[in-house]
């Protein structure tokens, strides 16, 4: 049961990087390289703030969402207008310098041996202890952050949005404003990033470098194109089925296995054959990833 | 009547190519203009410089009293003129109606207001949404308004695309060839649109168009350019009896009959 | 004198970045495409390498050239089993580039199945040192520079004097194209990742014989070619040359004041440097990003 609980915890935390992520590369056409840097920096934020700091709960991870925000405005300014592979490389750049800082930065993030002993959330005088409790805490996270993004993609903003994505040049001409619009959205999605940091932190009562590198951002993706993009569903499908598969592996009796290589190889092949034949992923709409 | 456009002088290199050199030429409200020309004469750059995609090497343009040269595309298009592309370019993936709302810029883009919404919000979205339709109903899609963009044909793309420059209510449109591959039945419902536009709704019309049956049946005023300079312009008449024009189109028409 | 020897070591550095750098380049023009899978064809000549000195027993340049070889051919497979399906569907350039992380994030993966994420060594004990003075230079020193002295030139010489060359310019000022004199582009793709691969190959040959050869190899080199590439300017192969020999000097001085943990922070700093202050690259080439 303990297993169950912590998989459906997982599938949620994915779920809500997956369905940031979408608001980014989906929405808005941005191919964000950074997003698990910003889930990184959200994780962090919130485990020196409440671990070193001494903040309660509440306020880091508020501020974890404000700094992911912030450092996405910071890398944003300069990066969001050269546009295209210019963008891609300077945030892949960006996460191997997030990485090698988390890892370098020994006197504020306690270097390859991380942070310890993150407190759980706790309202009033009740202190969030058991699975259940951490469990019903991520879903109530979940439901919100599903929330505000049924409400972008309802709204006017995804028509804006899309029009970015479509074609940058029409959707000057007829009063948006492009950069800005793309900067704040890339804000929202590293800001949504870092909050999900936050829950990681406040779950796993401990946060470390690894976790949010090159791996993840695969993983991340992976999840996003199976699942496929502008589609709240698929942004639980693709998590859902990625986590389940190496329990899958379990059940056929593959203890011996090189499970870690094997999901990678999958991850590889999925991305090159939903780009081949199904690009919208099991469940996205037809939109996103145009021909 | 007063010059709600006033183009004055200016000027484009690419490399060493002057695409625009020192063209000047004023836009009348209510009217319409055209902006004709020879192949690569500069039309299209020039649409380019005043709808702020490119910013002039020299000259100024101003709009409604305020200079505009330089100044963000989105930036003029808030001031109230619109355009359009030589393709029409519509969102293809995005339904008929989606379309024409992406012209309407309000409150409810915004994060926070798309979280929040509010009565205004919603009664913004909504007064965007009737008129958009009722846009669509003037230039014949209503009907086809859930329809994804790409089904449409290209004549009819062409239509949406002029619908959604008109949806934000521009006091000016600039259309690029508005009537290039239309056909003969839609090619008439151009013309119809771009009248009307005028008479009834007020508008102000700078065009710039091939077809010289149609620049010299509904122009108020017709601007010739040749290699980047506006060489002539007045009333249809005017502009037809001018020597440039003979060397613009009608030399080398005559060229090419006797060839 | 230590700056002098790091800036010799940062010059062998450089130009084996060069040559992934000019091979990502060569592709990035002629295909547009953001070749992420080049990690993947440096490393896999890498274990070819591997495998022919210690598996086949092959002597040294039988082995080297199987390697050069399996290079090329992996980079043509990539974009035979890759890249042409995805042409073939019209695909966007996101497509593709995802397809390229896809290839990328399966062959390190595959790599690590079949060989373990160990490092296989080609050779034992320290290279012998040649003291010139106050320096020392190892085999690879000059071996690195003798590389770059042949290859380059013959390979201008290839790119201005034969058909081939040619229309591979020609594609690169021109993408758009579908037949370049008389040459049917997807020929000339299988050509141009076959060169670019080739080239990285001859990088691979001597990093796999000095350091061994490891599944994620590739990564860290193909990623500063790239970087080479944005800092020397989109589009010019010398630029490309010149941002790795740039990227390798700047790696190695900065060992003279920093510890070799801060070298990602510092190549990717530079990037960021770049793009902010000078996005068009050291010699002011660059795409246009905005179309009208
Ligand atoms: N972005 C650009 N870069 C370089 N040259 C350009 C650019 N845009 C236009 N030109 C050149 O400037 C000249 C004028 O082009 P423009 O498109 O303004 O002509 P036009 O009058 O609209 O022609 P057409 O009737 O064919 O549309 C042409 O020679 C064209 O090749
Ligand atoms: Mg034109």
């Amino acid at each position: 049961m303990e297993y169950l609980q912590h998989l459906l915890i997982m599938v949620m935390i994915y779920a809500c990087l997956t369905v940031s992520l979408d608001l980014n590369i989906g929405h808005a056409g941005i191919l964000s390289f950074g997003h698990a840097s910003f889930y990184g920096i959200g994780a962090y934020t919130t485990a020196i703030l409440t671990v070193y700091a001494g903040l309660d709960w509440f306020t880091a991870m508020v501020l974890a969402f404000a700094m992911g925000a912030f450092i996405a405005v910071l890398i944003g300014l300069p990066t969001l207008r050269l546009g295209g592979d210019y963008f891609i490389l300077a945030l892949f750049g960006f996460s191997l310098i997030v990485t090698s800082l988390i890892i370098n930065m020994e006197w504020l993030t306690n270097g390859p041996f991380g942070i310890r002993g993150v407190p759980r959330p706790s309202i009033g005088s009740y202190q969030v202890q058991s699975g259940y409790g951490m469990l019903g805490f991520i879903a109530i996270m979940t439901a919100f952050i599903f929330f505000v993004h049924w409400r972008f993609a309802s709204s006017p903003m995804k028509a804006a949005l899309h029009a970015i994505r479509d074609d940058e040049s029409v959707a000057m001409s007829l009063g948006i404003n492009v950069v800005r619009t793309k900067i704040i959205v890339f804000a929202l999605g590293g800001g949504f990033a870092a909050l999900c940091g936050a829950m990681g932190a406040f779950y796993f009562r401990f946060v470390s470098a690894d976790g949010y590198g090159l791996q993840t951002i695969i993983l991340l993706w992976a999840m996003l194109f199976v699942g496929g993009n502008c589609s709240l569903l698929g942004a639980f499908v693709g998590p859902a089925v990625l986590m389940l598969f190496p329990e899958l592996f379990r059940f056929i009796g593959g203890q011996g296995w090189d499970i870690g290589h094997i999901q990678e190889a999958l991850y590889g092949l999925l991305l090159i054959l939903l780009m081949m034949f199904r690009p919208q992923g099991l469940v996205g709409n037809k939109v996103g990833l145009r021909a | 009547m007063t010059a709600v456009l006033d183009v004055s002088g200016i000027s484009k290199r690419f490399g060493g190519l002057a695409a625009v050199d020192n063209a000047s030429f004023t836009v009348e409200e209510h009217t319409i203009t055209s902006l004709i020309g020879p192949n690569g004469a500069g039309k299209t750059t020039a649409f380019n410089i005043v709808s702020g995609f490119l910013k002039p090497d020299s000259g100024t343009v101003t709009f409604a009293g305020q200079p505009i040269e330089g100044r963000e595309p989105h930036d003029i298009y808030r001031l109230g003129m619109a355009r359009t592309f030589q393709d029409p370019r519509v969102f293809q993936e995005m339904t008929v109606l989606d379309n024409v709302m992406v012209g309407v810029r309000q409150k409810g883009e915004a994060p926070f207001w798309a979280i929040m919404r509010g009565a205004k919000v919603n009664a913004q979205w909504k007064a965007a949404r009737e008129r958009a339709e009722r846009i669509l109903e003037d230039v014949g899609l209503l009907a086809r308004a859930k329809e994804e963009a790409s089904a449409l044909s290209f004549g009819e793309q062409r239509f949406l695309s002029i619908a959604r420059a008109l949806v934000g209510e521009p006091r000016i449109v600039l259309l690029d060839e508005p009537t290039v591959g239309l056909d003969r039945s839609t090619f008439g419902k151009l013309v119809e649109l771009m009248k009307n536009l005028v008479t009834k709704e007020r508008k102000t019309i700078l065009l710039i168009e091939h077809n010289m049956d149609v620049v010299m049946s509904i122009s108020d005023k017709v601007v010739l350019m040749m290699q980047g300079t506006t060489v002539a312009s007045g009333t249809p008449a005017e502009v037809r009896g001018h020597r440039s024009m003979v060397e613009a189109y009608l030399g080398k028409r005559h060229v090419a009959a006797s060839q | 004198m230590l700056l002098l020897q790091l800036f010799i070591d940062g010059l062998a550095s450089g130009a084996l970045y060069a040559l992934t750098a000019v091979g990502f380049a060569i592709i990035y023009n002629g295909t547009r495409i953001l070749h992420m899978a080049h990690g993947a064809v440096f490393t896999a000549g890498g274990y070819a390498l591997y495998i022919a000195v210690k598996l086949l027993h092959l002597p040294m340049p039988v082995a080297v050239i199987v390697a050069l070889a399996s290079a090329a051919a992996f980079g043509v497979l990539i974009d035979l089993l890759v890249y042409r399906p995805l042409r073939a569907r019209k695909s966007s350039e996101a497509a593709l580039f995802i397809g390229s992380i896809g290839a990328l994030t399966l062959c390190q993966a595959v790599f690590a199945l079949i060989f373990t994420t160990d490092t296989l060594y080609l050779r034992q004990g320290p290279l012998p040192l040649y003291d010139i003075g106050e320096i020392s230079l190892t085999i690879m020193h000059i071996i690195a520079a003798a590389i770059v002295i042949v290859v380059f030139p013959i390979l201008h010489l290839f790119l201005t004097r034969t058909k081939y060359g040619r229309a591979i310019r020609a594609l690169a000022d021109n993408p758009k194209l579908s037949v370049v004199r008389g040459v049917n582009v997807e020929r000339l793709y299988m050509l141009i990742f076959a060169i670019g691969s080739l080239l990285a190959g001859f990088a691979v040959s001597l990093i796999a014989y000095d350091l061994g050869v490891r599944p994620e190899m590739g990564f860290p080199v193909m990623f500063v070619s790239l970087v080479a590439v944005i800092v020397g300017g989109v589009g010019y192969l010398p630029g490309a040359a010149a941002g790795a020999f740039l990227l390798g000097l700047l790696q190695n001085l900065s060992l003279w004041q920093l510890s070799g943990r801060w070298q990602d922070v510092v190549v990717f700093g530079a990037l960021l440097i770049f793009l902010l202050f000078r996005p068009a690259g050291l010699f002011g080439h660059m795409l246009s990003t905005r179309r009208v």
